[in-house]
């Protein structure tokens, strides 16, 4: 029996709630805050409604698993992507320390911005 | 004494795969593959504006209408059509992927995947409707 550890499944548990969370809720999100609204066609809200809406403390948490787990998932995917297209197995843990690394970072930004917002 | 017969040792050739740099432009599927992939890219990078737009929104009146002036730039808007593209690339793949993720059984007999895929359709399009309709309704 073979002992080796693998932290795949951890990494690949976030990649998979990201994936479903993402696909989900990021194309609506670009489609309204990305073009409906800057082109116009609807109107902005008012800028305290807007953060009045942001404060409720659900959207603060939908924000930040949005956030996040968008990270997280991109991350993991980054990753791998990396060693196909480069074909070189000496990247994949350069690859996936600044991958997860800057998924952790960005995850510890939205938890402060959505905590101060 | 005669000369002794020299024997080869039998060493073949490692097999070295050559592939070139350029291989997922050599098929559509590979093509697909990398786009997909490439989804990643704007997920994360759109996770990063989302978290600029609440930072804006969060520091005053004066920020907001700094960072909504740059969403309505050309460069803005360009990004915004390609991540937008590529998102729903992303959308369409990971539903399509997910009755092989997902294995359920109603009644002891397991729902086909077209039908897990069609839910996972309509959950985008009420979760879609949901979110423009609290951000819309302000």
């Amino acid at each position: 029996m073979s002992k080796s550890r693998n932290n795949d499944p951890f990494w690949w548990s976030f990649f998979g709630a990201g994936g479903v969370f993402s696909s989900f809720f990021v194309p609506i999100h670009i489609l309204l805050l990305g073009l409906a609204l800057p082109l116009g066609w609807v109107l902005w809200p008012e800028h305290g409604d807007l953060l009045a809406l942001a404060r409720n403390p659900l959207a603060r948490i939908y924000l930040f698993l949005l956030i996040a787990l968008s990270l997280f998932h991109a991350a993991h995917r980054i990753r791998f992507t990396l060693h196909d297209l480069l074909l070189a197995k000496s990247i994949d843990t350069p690859a996936a320390f600044v991958c997860y690394g800057g998924a952790i970072v960005g995850t510890l930004c939205a938890a402060m911005t959505v905590w101060t917002l | 004494m005669e000369s002794q017969t020299t024997y080869k040792r039998f060493r073949p050739a490692p097999y070295t795969p050559k592939m070139q740099l350029s291989w997922w432009w050599q098929k559509p599927t590979y093509f697909a593959y990398i786009m997909r992939e490439l989804t990643a890219v704007f997920v994360a990078a759109y996770a990063v504006i989302l978290l600029l737009t609440l930072r804006a929104l969060s520091a005053g009146e004066a920020a907001w209408e700094a960072w909504t002036t740059t969403l309505q730039s050309p460069l803005s808007i360009g990004f915004h059509v390609v991540a937008l593209l590529f998102a729903v690339y992303h959308s369409i793949t990971w539903f399509m992927a997910a009755p092989t993720a997902i294995v359920l059984n109603v009644k002891g007999k397991p729902v086909p995947a077209k039908t897990l895929i069609l839910a996972h359709v309509v959950i985008w399009i009420v979760c879609s409707a949901a979110i423009a309709g609290i951000l819309l309704t302000r």
